[in-house]
């Protein structure tokens, strides 16, 4: 946990509240789940919904990560992760399969892969995850150049790949890879994070 | 792929926006490379995008569906073991039994358009998911998890039941039936169950309407029919 973190008590308070639920959830606790689901469904909705644009689909994006956190909350570190940025990577994962099968594009893209698992950035995250709020990433993303925003905006809530966004932009293929890259390493300086971890 | 190769997809991958052969090989290459250690970085800065949406309140038939899903977890589910199991062909004719049930196959795999996907993971404790479609809309899901007794099924895209009906979940190994769960559809078109069932190749998964209190083996013709 960072020092904001800990120099802010609802801050703590919500990290200890994290820590305990997901204990909780990896010895299955019915009453946990329900917990996260209070606490971050809102959020995970809101999520599914920006990027699915409806409400049938954005339904299905959230119970499969619920679903998907529940089967796998043994395997995350409860000292490390935060559940909600845990399942919130989740919902935006199952969102993007959705939207690409709608599409039929990548269509048996069905697994949650592996990554999804990985706690490194979910760790790293959790250092600086208290200071994310939609104001403070507008702001992030406003030191980025505008095409490099776009393509951001284009790959993560629209679902494309880098190739479609060079499609959809005229750009080409190498010029859309160098503002998805430059525009993440700007978002992880704005962010605050280390470049080598 | 090499270093460079992957160091210049490294933003479109943490942003998910590669396709299915380029994301492949970059996980072969980062598996045996330790020269991109600034990648959990990135990809915890992706994960600051997920502020910039809107929090929405969600159906609340949501939160009851996912729990309702759930709530078997870490118990045995209801089955109704009988020692003798007749063949699921036998429900319609028993000399016509082996003939029906490759037929079955053969239509239920082109008549029902069944959209088989899946991916096997060989790590242990990966999840295993293989999404079947017909072509009324309605679907089914079986998600496990590899080396465990975790499942997950989730049908959708249902027909409402009439009075007195529910859906039944059946498994079918050779030739037995086990009623897996049995569901309604009170205000929804799906409905999901955490089941600790095994599964393996082979079986099969039939979704059946049924008089309510169940049925100890399948009384109606399936609504779908699926080889796992």
């Amino acid at each position: 946990m960072d020092g904001s973190a800990a120099r802010d008590p609802i801050a703590a308070s919500l990290r200890r509240e994290a820590v305990s639920v997901l204990t909780r959830l990896q010895r299955r606790d019915p009453a946990a789940l329900a917990e996260v689901y209070d606490l971050f469904g809102g959020k995970a909705f809101g999520l599914a919904h920006r990027i699915l644009g409806d409400t049938a689909s954005a339904e299905d994006a959230v119970q499969d990560a619920f679903l998907h956190l529940w089967n796998q909350a043994r395997r995350l570190d409860a000292n490390k992760g935060r559940v909600d940025t845990y399942l919130m990577t989740i919902v935006h994962r199952r969102s993007i399969d959705l939207l690409r099968r709608r599409a039929n594009r990548n269509a048996h893209h069905d697994l949650l892969p592996e990554d999804v698992i990985d706690e490194r950035p979910i760790d790293v995250a959790d250092e600086v995850a208290a200071k994310w709020d939609s104001e403070s990433v507008h702001r992030a993303l406003s030191t980025l150049g505008a095409e490099q925003r776009e393509a951001i905006e284009l790959a993560y809530f629209q679902g494309l790949t880098h190739r479609e966004i060079a499609e959809k932009t005229g750009a080409p293929v190498g010029t859309v890879k160098s503002r998805l890259r430059l525009g993440v390493e700007k978002l992880r300086f704005a962010f605050g994070i280390g470049g080598e971890r | 792929m090499t270093c460079d190769e992957v160091r210049e997809l490294l933003g479109a991958y943490v942003l998910h926006a590669v396709d299915d052969t380029e994301r492949q090989a970059i996980d072969d290459h980062l598996r045996t490379c330790g020269q991109h250690s600034e990648l959990a970085s990135l990809r915890a800065a992706v994960l600051g995008l997920n502020a910039i949406a809107p929090e929405r309140t969600p159906p609340s038939e949501l939160r009851q569906r996912i729990l309702q899903a759930t709530a078997r977890a870490g118990s045995p589910p209801a089955f109704q073991e009988s020692k003798v199991r007749r063949l699921w062909s036998k429900v319609a004719k028993p000399r016509y039994a082996i003939a029906a049930l490759a037929a079955s196959l053969i239509l239920g795999l082109i008549g029902w358009n069944v959209a088989l996907h899946v991916q096997l993971h060989d790590a242990s404790q990966s999840p295993v998911e293989r999404f079947y479609r017909g072509n009324q809309g309605e679907w089914i899901r079986v998600q496990t998890l590899a080396g465990t007794t975790d499942t997950t099924i989730s049908c959708g895209g249902l027909q409402p039941l009439s009075n007195g009906q529910v859906y039944a979940l059946w498994r079918i190994r050779n030739g037995q039936d086990q009623q897996i769960a049995t569901f309604s559809l009170p205000g929804t078109d799906r409905w999901a169950a955490h089941v600790p069932i095994p599964l393996q190749r082979g079986d099969m998964i039939a979704l059946t309407v049924e008089p309510i209190g169940g049925s100890t083996t399948p009384a109606n013709n399936p609504v779908m029919k699926v080889l796992i």
